[in-house]
């Protein structure tokens, strides 16, 4: 993609609610953010995202464009450019989990956005949506060490689903 | 299959089969690359645009042909793809995205080209107005720290040509009030990004600005304590001229020996800022007068905060100002 490899830490999961995800973010996040977002629909239904912080990203646009005057606020093509890592990043992510799962889902285009954490949950707090699967994970592109979250969402009927999938991969045999 | 319908739509459309091989190119592509129907169906992309050879497009391409997530190439990593002819008088900037297309039961890849050019030179054009006025600002900000500079020059170079010791305690506090006025403007300079003032460092600084101009003989220690409060400079300056005249007062009046002390401490409470100052010396003898010149700017410069000004009786000359943030 970049010309230079995107590393993925392994990263810490946890399952938790939408009420739980939020006061995890808010502590987390005091400053705006940046995500790129990818829907999916097939065996799971549900939202993809990688969650950033703003600075963090348009720092990482700089290095990647090789602007010389860098600044704090996403233009239209560095938005562009960390939807392609966005993209990169959730693909890797959810290429190893279908292919690992043999799971065959359909995807919408990246969407980038900024915001509060309060605009990325909107929409996502839906009672349908009740599990979070929350990654958190530190990446690599190029010198720069950016941590971020991946942040998979399912809707109820879809998280069981999922979890049969895991526990028949894990060989634990639940079904 | 009939794919006339994506002439309409105003974005490129490419279709490619798995072995690159251009199934469909709509209107937009026709007229952003120049290249006809006959020039490009039926080839392999690979051959009109060699750079997809590449890995990074094969392996990503391989992904979706593979049932895979969607494939964005971003502008300014990817601006070889579908590029204009090299005699358009316009050359195009594009934002692509790649989906899994199916026909017939066959997986194929759909480019959807969307051309950015006007976000990207507006985005430059407003890149190199910013960095214009950056350079601009970088160049006031040293004139007039140059002019601040030789106005105190010459109100000191006046000083030395005054017989009566009344006029030179009038350049004195002339020349702190100055020093606050300075102040401010160096925390702006200095903080290009942000037009808030960190009302403990403004304190400190204009303190020791005013104690280190040599205008008196005392050096006393000072005390500052200050809550996190960040100021707009309108109100910075009003606050700087107040305790530039009450600095001023405490080294006329308060000191007599060497070893004294200047206290200062700022809080915030709901959005109110108290100031407290207070020096070590014996205090005033009496109420303060009314119609003094210190005293009348004070409590101007008070009112310019929307707040108050007050002068408590007591040991240290204590004096309390309010203001809201």
């Amino acid at each position: 993609m970049l010309s230079s490899p995107v590393t993925l830490e392994a990263p810490v999961l946890s399952v938790i609610g939408t009420p739980e995800l939020r006061s995890r973010l808010e502590e987390e996040y005091k400053e705006p953010l940046a995500w790129v977002r990818m829907g999916y629909t097939g065996e799971l239904n549900g939202t993809v995202e990688l969650v950033l912080k703003s600075a963090e990203a348009a720092h990482l646009a700089a290095v990647l464009s090789e602007d010389l005057h860098p600044d704090n606020d996403l233009d239209a093509v560095r938005s562009a450019m960390i939807s392609e890592v966005g993209n990169v990043v959730i693909n890797a992510v959810i290429g190893t989990l279908s292919n690992s799962l043999g799971l065959h889902l359909r995807f919408t285009v990246p969407q980038f956005m900024e915001g509060e954490v309060d605009s990325l949950l909107t929409g996502l707090e839906d009672p349908e949506l009740p599990k979070v699967l929350l990654v958190r994970t530190r990446f690599y592109v190029q010198t720069l060490d950016i941590e971020g979250h991946i942040l998979l969402y399912f809707s109820l009927a879809t998280f069981r689903e999922f979890r049969s999938h895991v526990k028949r991969y894990g060989n634990l045999g639940s079904e | 299959v009939d794919f006339s319908g994506f002439d309409s739509i105003p974005i490129g459309i490419c279709l490619i089969d798995r072995d690159f091989i251009v199934c469909s190119w709509n209107l937009c592509l026709r007229d952003w690359t120049g290249l006809s129907d006959a020039e490009v169906l039926d080839r392999d992309l690979r051959d009109i645009y060699p750079a997809f050879r590449r890995g990074i497009y094969t392996s990503r391409l391989e992904m979706l042909f593979s049932g895979g997530p969607p494939v964005v190439f971003s502008p300014r990593l990817h601006s070889g793809l579908f590029a204009s002819p090299e005699t358009a008088r316009k050359k195009h900037v594009y934002h692509i995205n790649v989906s899994p297309f199916l026909k017939e039961g066959e997986s194929l890849a759909l480019f959807a080209v969307q051309d950015i050019s006007s976000e990207y030179q507006r985005s430059r054009e407003l890149k190199q107005a910013l960095e214009e006025n950056r350079i601009l600002l970088r160049e006031l900000n040293h004139r007039t720290k140059n002019n601040y500079s030789m106005l105190l020059s010459l109100l000191e170079l006046q000083k030395e040509t005054l017989f009566d010791s009344r006029d030179e305690e009038i350049i004195d506090i002339l020349i702190s009030r100055i020093y606050s006025i300075q102040r401010v403007q160096e925390h702006l300079a200095l903080q290009s990004d942000s037009l808030r003032i960190l009302l403990g460092e403004y304190l400190r600084n204009l303190a020791g600005d005013i104690l280190d101009s040599g205008s008196s003989l005392y050096s006393p220690d000072t005390h500052i304590e200050a809550d996190a409060i960040e100021l707009e400079p309108g109100k910075a300056i009003p606050l700087g001229m107040i305790l530039a005249e009450l600095i001023t007062n405490s080294l006329k009046h308060a000191f007599t020996a060497i070893g004294g002390e200047i206290r200062i401490d700022a809080e915030e409470k709901n959005g109110m800022v108290t100031i407290r100052y207070q020096d070590s010396g014996p205090g005033r003898a009496g109420p303060p007068k009314n119609d003094g010149m210190g005293l009348r700017l004070n409590e101007a410069f008070a009112q310019q905060l929307g707040g108050s000004f007050r002068q408590l009786q007591g040991p240290g000359a204590p004096t309390v100002i309010d203001f809201p943030l």
